[in-house]
Parts: C-alpha cells; structure tokens; sequence
C-alpha cells in the first residue's frame, strides 16, 4: 500500500536519507528504528510532505498508488489527517493548550467532512471510548493539561484515526511515557490497526519497543537502510552489525538478575556523527567492532530467504548467537 | 555496614497548609521508612505521580517533610539544615531527568560546571580541576568553552553528573537520568554511574519508572505507588517473585519490550 524506491532527502550539501526499497503491505506494520540523527523521522515526514522547506527530496513514495513526492501542498492535506494520520511524540506539544480536547477531536472531523456535522460530538465519544479512554463525556470537556501523559496520547491517538485513515505514522508515540502506560499504547495501537485493517509505521530508537508492536522491522543508520526483514527474524538472528549493537543495548531482563547486577551494560563506541560527517562505504564504519578493509566500500544489498535483508560486508554468522565475547568487543569503555 | 540515611514514617503534603481544613485529603507521601547504608545502591521505582521524585527531594533536603524523621550520618536532617546546611548540600548531590533544562542555557560549561564548587566551598576551581571533572565523566577540556545547545543530550547528562560530584558527595541522586536519552546512550550513562560509584564509594539512589534499568544497577529496590511504598527488597527478590500485583505489573511492562533471549 504504501512503496518507497530510490527515495534521497536532501538538506545542503548533506544527503541526509538514501532508501533504495521499502514498503508496508496493507493492514501491517512496521517498525523503523535507529538512534537520534539516523534520519528516521526525516523518513517517516517525507511520506506526508513534512520536511524543512530546504529539503530536497527525489524518488518515489506511492500511496494506494498515487505519487506523493513533489505534491502541492493543497493535496497534501488532503489527505494528511484523513487517509494518512499521524501521532507525534510529545503529547503536550502536539495538543492545543487552550482547546477542550474533544473538541480538537471534533475539529480534525469537521476538516475532513467525514461525518455529517450533526453526529460530530458522537462520533467524538465513539473516538474516546475505541481508545479506551474512561468517561469520554466528562474527559471531553477537559483541558490538555488536566490529563495524565497517557491519556493525552490515547486522545491524540483518538484524533489520528478519526478519519479512518489506511496508514498511521507513529513517531516515538510512547518515548515521553512510563514503561507500564507505554505498554497500554503499544497494545491499544496493536488492537486497532488489528480491527481496522489499518497499516502502521512506528518509528523508536529502541528495538525493544519496535520488536512489541511490529511484524516487519526496517533498521536505519545514517539515512541508509542497513536491514529489513520479519521482526522475529531481525531480533532473533539479526545479520547487520548495527542490528546487533541495537539488541544489546537493551538492558531487558536477564536470567540471572544477581550475576548481572553492577555490571557495565553493553554500549555502542561512540555517538551518532552530526549530518555529513559520516564516513564513505558502510555508514556505521568507525563504530563498528567488526570493521575489515573492505567496509570503506558501500556494502551491497544481501538478499536471504523470508523477506529479510541486510548491507554488510562482515555479517553475524547466524549459526553463531550474540555472546558475551560480543559483549566485550561492542562495550565502549571510557 | 553503617547506615548512612534513615528515614520513618515520612509524610508529605504539596498543600500542608490546608490540611487543617480537610483533614482527610490524600498524602503525597504517607508512611515512608528507608534504610540507606553507606555505599549501597537504591532503586526508587514506580509510575509518574507515585511520588518518587517527591521523596528524594526530601531525602536530599530539598523539601521539608510534614511529619516523621530523616537522620543522615548521625544527626537528624532538620539539624543539619538549620546548622551546617551547606555541607549537607556538599554531600548529598542529585542530577535531574533533563540534562538541557538543568544546565543554564546562557552560561559556558565552564560556569555551569563551577558553581557547585563556588556556592558550597565558596572559592574558585582551578582549570586543572575542571579538567580533571570532565575527564572522570570521559569528556575532554574543549567541551568547557561551550553553550549547551552545542553539546548532545548524553554529553551534558555527563556534564551534570560531573557536577554533581565536584564536591565529592556522600550520596548522588539520580533522578531519571536516561529517560530523555536513547537506549544506546542509556546505556552509556548507566555505565558511567556504576564506574563513578566504584571509584569514590557513592551511595547511589537511582530513580526510574524502568525496572529494567533499575535491575541493571540497584542491590535495592523501594516500588512507590499513589505515595506509598508497596514493596521493597533485594533486587533479584523484586524482580522474580514480586509480593503485590503492582509490582508484577511493573515487571511484566519491562518483560515486554526486553530483547534478552532465554
């Protein structure tokens, strides 16, 4: 439903994103995923045209078939809200501050002419109440800030698919929440795009939170797709280096909560380098623990069976899972 | 081991000046006991609103409890506040979730960095030492010359941090640290706090809404819930056979986005 090829942004002198493929059947969802400043929300904005006005972009994104690069911004918003929504990351910022939250729901319905102006304010609490908010009559007449963090996104949630829109884009929806609320918003997002046939691209930095809600996971560093495959597959044998610095970082739940107490958890050497500095041939060169000669050339795409696939020239051999010898050779240590 | 911080039966109100008025209206926090010995870690967990941030500004004297009593090292904290308030303050140190709002947008690094030091051992530090701070926290000098804006949010966690330990504190605080950062830098800073306390012998208190991270790097953990301690024990204790379903709900959110494989 939604097909990207030969996508590049461009800010500058600085390419920003090269994404050769990727795409989201309809009714499913996938994860893009990688630390600040890989140009993941650079991505998911180019879908629906909102990027810095110095950002040249050039390839192909088709929606349900239509060309949405270089569209005037009169059909863009068009279809921004109602067949597209979007979910931002700070709740509080994206909400009006001196607006009863429903009726900002009501308004992205009246925008849209989706329901008759009459059936407006019902179909409002309809909204609420799909998005498991409790007493939608009472909390409708509230302002942003008299509402917790995770009612404030499960409002912003309720106005994204007022328009039964066929895409969500969620970006870092659930960053700025707590662990058990965030929890709540990744299965209230699971069970909707479920019900609706609703295809979702979720965009986090942390892989443990894309692994909850996605079936297909595309992992992004440095603009540049490094793999893609079923989410099963990237978490369980990941082959990208840069997948695999992503799952130990997690400090997840180990066995042997003793054992593990006090010791340094797994890092990536380094930071994400600023726009433009990164290094030629493969993006995460200069990090990565596993470099050879020939990463100073662009690593090509490497098809494998199941949909999955990856750009690097010193995989992870699958036979051989993520150990603590890794552990040791990925840890920064200052 | 000796106890370093004791607190009892703590009780907190935002507005205890009404309370004569409505007797019964909720705590903030109600019946809080902690044991802190000298050199252990702490983790305060719990969801936001459940009053952990609340009670370690108390702990560290920067609110003042409705009821019950604090001791740190001896002497009860009232005392300390009224007779020796800044080495108090010296002692114990807290860095914020934050890192852009805690630092002062229009100072250099280098003032920022200083003001510890200044305010509460009321003299200059000399550019060795600064230099020394930063290169504990694994920055190097050039960083000293610059704005925060300039800086990414895991280098000024560690900027704070190193400020925070200026003045060689007895206790470090930590509120949130990571929450604002990505989990691979998450895991950068938690590193750090672990070495730092290995290095000069901190208490540390870690306060987190992530068990996870909690479980990483704490030997105790006090679950918080609606200001009230719902449970508290050994780490491995917690996090296995967790006593009240809260607890187990707290785990079970943590299990959830966990990628270690069994």
């Amino acid at each position: 439903m939604l097909e990207i090829n030969d996508l590049t942004i461009t800010i500058g002198p600085h390419q920003i994103v090269s994404i050769e493929h990727l795409s989201i059947p309809a009714g499913r969802r996938l994860g893009l995923v990688g630390e600040s400043g890989s140009g993941k929300t650079m991505t998911a904005m180019s879908i629906i045209g909102l990027l810095p006005r110095d950002a040249v972009v050039t390839g192909s994104i088709t929606f349900s078939g239509v060309e949405m690069v270089n569209r005037s911004e009169r059909d863009l918003s068009n279809i921004r809200g109602a067949e597209i929504g979007v979910i931002f990351q700070d709740p509080l910022r994206a909400l009006n501050p001196t607006m009863r939250v429903g009726k900002q729901v009501s308004e992205a319905l009246r925008l849209h002419n989706t329901v008759p102006s009459k059936d407006v304010k019902k179909r409002t609490l309809e909204l609420f109440e799909q998005v498991q908010l409790p007493e939608p009559a009472v909390l409708a007449r509230r302002y942003p800030h008299q509402l917790s963090g995770g009612q404030q996104q499960r409002v912003l949630i309720s106005m994204a698919i007022a328009c039964d829109p066929k895409l969500l884009i969620a970006d870092e929806p659930t960053t700025a929440l707590d662990v058990t609320v965030q929890k709540e918003i990744l299965e209230l997002l699971a069970r909707l795009s479920a019900q609706r046939g609703m295809a979702v691209l979720f965009v986090s930095h942390d892989l443990g939170v894309i692994k909850a809600i996605s079936d297909h996971v595309a992992v992004l560093y440095g603009g540049s797709l490094v793999e893609t495959g079923p989410a099963d597959d990237i978490v369980g044998s990941p082959r990208h280096r840069y997948t695999e610095a992503l799952i130990s970082v997690n400090p997840g739940h180990p066995e042997d909560i003793d054992a593990s107490l006090g010791k340094p958890l797994v890092t990536i050497k380094g930071s994400v380098p600023p726009m433009g500095a990164f290094l030629p041939g493969c993006r995460f060169r200069g990090r990565c623990p596993h470099e050879i000669e020939q990463c100073a050339v662009e690593p090509p795409i490497t098809e494998m069976t199941g949909d999955h696939s990856f750009k690097c020239w010193n995989p992870v051999d699958p036979a051989m899972p993520i150990d603590s010898d890794d552990a040791e050779l990925l840890s920064g240590r200052q | 081991m000796t106890v370093l911080l004791e607190a009892s039966e703590l009780f907190f109100d935002y507005h205890a000046h009404l309370r004569r008025r409505d007797p019964d209206a909720s705590w903030t926090l109600r019946d809080i006991n902690v044991t802190m010995p000298a050199g252990s870690t702490v983790g305060i967990v719990g969801e936001s609103g459940s009053g952990k941030s609340t009670l370690v500004r108390l702990l560290c004297g920067l609110l003042v409890q409705s009821r019950g009593r604090i001791t740190f090292d001896g002497r009860s904290l009232t005392e300390w506040l009224s007779q020796d308030r800044r080495e108090f303050h010296r002692r114990n140190q807290i860095v914020f979730q934050s890192p852009a709002s805690s630092l002062d947008p229009r100072l250099r690094i280098k003032t920022s960095l200083s003001e510890p030091t200044k305010a509460l051992e009321q003299r200059k530090p000399k550019a060795t030492e600064l230099r020394n701070w930063l290169q504990d926290v694994g920055l190097s000098g050039e960083v000293l010359s610059r704005y925060p804006h300039q800086l990414s949010g895991g280098q000024l966690q560690r900027i704070a941090v190193a400020r925070a330990l200026s003045v060689r504190p007895d206790v470090l605080y930590a509120d949130e640290p990571t929450s604002a950062l990505d989990v691979s830098v998450q895991a950068q800073v938690l590193n750090l706090l672990m070495g730092l306390k290995q290095r000069h012998g901190l208490t540390l208190v870690l306060v987190s809404h992530d068990l996870a991270v909690v479980a990483r790097v704490c030997e105790q953990i006090i679950v918080l819930k609606d200001g009230q301690v719902v449970e508290a024990g050994g780490t491995a204790a917690v996090m296995t056979d967790p006593k009240t379903d809260y607890t187990r709900t707290l785990v079970e959110a943590s299990r959830a986005t966990s990628l270690v494989r069994s």
